[in-house]
Formats: C-alpha cells, structure tokens, sequence
C-alpha cells in the first residue's frame, strides 16, 4: 500500500491580503512567528509568504537582532522564549 | 530632506539624567544641521534576546526626524563616542518628507490614538 498522494494548496500571503498589516523590524513580538526555536528565519515554503513580503520580513528580521530584539541563536538566550 | 529613524540601545544601568542628555544631544544636533526632530519615543527598559557586551537589559529610544546624510553622520558619530550606548540603528523611511504635511499626518495618528 502506498503513502496517498498529499495534495498541495498554496497557501495565499498573508500580507498580501490585508493590506493594513506591515512588517515591521521595531516589532520583535510580531517577527517571532517567523523564526524557528534555534533562531533561523523559517523558508518561505513554510511561511507561505510570497517572494516580495518574505524578503521584507527577512531584512526586518535580521535588523531587529542587531537590536538585540531577537537571537540570533537560541545558545545565548537570557530567557526562555516562549 | 529624507526621513530617518534611529533607535538606541542605552546601558539599562543608565540614570533618567543620562537619557534625558541624550535627547537633549539628538535634538541639538538635528536643529544645528537644519533638520527637524518629529518625535522621540522611549520604549522603556528592555531584556535582550542576547547578552551585549555582558548586559542583560537597556533603554530603547526610537528617534524619527528628517535630514540630509551630514546630520546622520554626525549624530551616529557622537553615538559612538558614549560608551553607555550599546547599538544603535539607523533607517531611512523616505527620500523626501514634506515636513508640515509629515507632522500633521503624526498629529493626527496621535488623535486616533487617543479615541
């Protein structure tokens, strides 16, 4: 017996269709969706934002852990993330 | 004139004084260079994702103002020179700011806020 084929459905942006939400670096509580427990940014194949809005939370990512608001890895964290 | 935004990371061991300098400072120096401080916002004391330089906490402030690259220059220059302030970045947010236009939008937000 065969696995049954799993059927794909791509998943629509999320910024995409409301408008209102935007990404933003300043916000470290809302960015956290978007980086696993170790502190990686998640692809946008898990994400399912499309190419344009992954590569702006993916700046915004990157410069809220200059800022110290998220890790960089989990290995040097103060406290347990939730 | 282009928009900016800077956020500083300060010592969380830092005195109330000691912002309040570095406001002061911010503000001079964007007047001296002919820009304009649209607002300052302090986030208050924050736990870092990370240790920097040993440090578990700090004072955030967002500064957004407008200017030419001299005046960023200049203030990330003085930044530097504290050794209280631990990071600091800077965005730019436009090219170009009508500065009245700008600051009646801000009001505005603010009145929003407030209802």
């Amino acid at each position: 017996m065969s696995e049954p084929i799993r059927e794909f459905r791509k998943k629509a942006c999320r910024f995409c269709i409301e408008k209102e939400l935007k990404i933003d670096y300043k916000d470290g509580k809302a960015l956290r969706t978007f980086i696993t427990e170790r502190g990686k940014i998640v692809p946008s194949r898990m994400t399912g934002l499309c190419a344009f809005h992954q590569r702006q939370m993916n700046t915004a990512v990157k410069r809220a852990r200059i800022l110290a608001l998220l890790p960089f890895t989990s290995n040097h964290a103060l406290h347990q993330s939730q | 004139m282009r928009e900016y935004e800077t956020i500083v990371v300060v010592d969380g061991a830092a005195t109330e004084a000691r912002l309040k300098e570095l406001d002061d400072r911010v503000s001079k120096t964007v007047q001296r260079h002919g820009g304009e401080v649209f607002f300052s916002r302090p986030w208050g004391k924050r736990l870092f994702a990370y240790p920097v330089q040993k440090k578990k906490e700090g004072y955030y402030m967002h500064y957004d103002y407008c200017g030419d690259e001299a005046l960023v220059a200049e203030i990330e220059r003085t930044l530097r020179l504290d050794e209280q302030i631990l990071r600091f970045l800077t965005v730019q947010l436009s090219e170009s700011v009508d500065i009245a236009a700008r600051k009646e939008q801000l009001n505005k937000q603010v009145e929003v806020a407030h209802v």
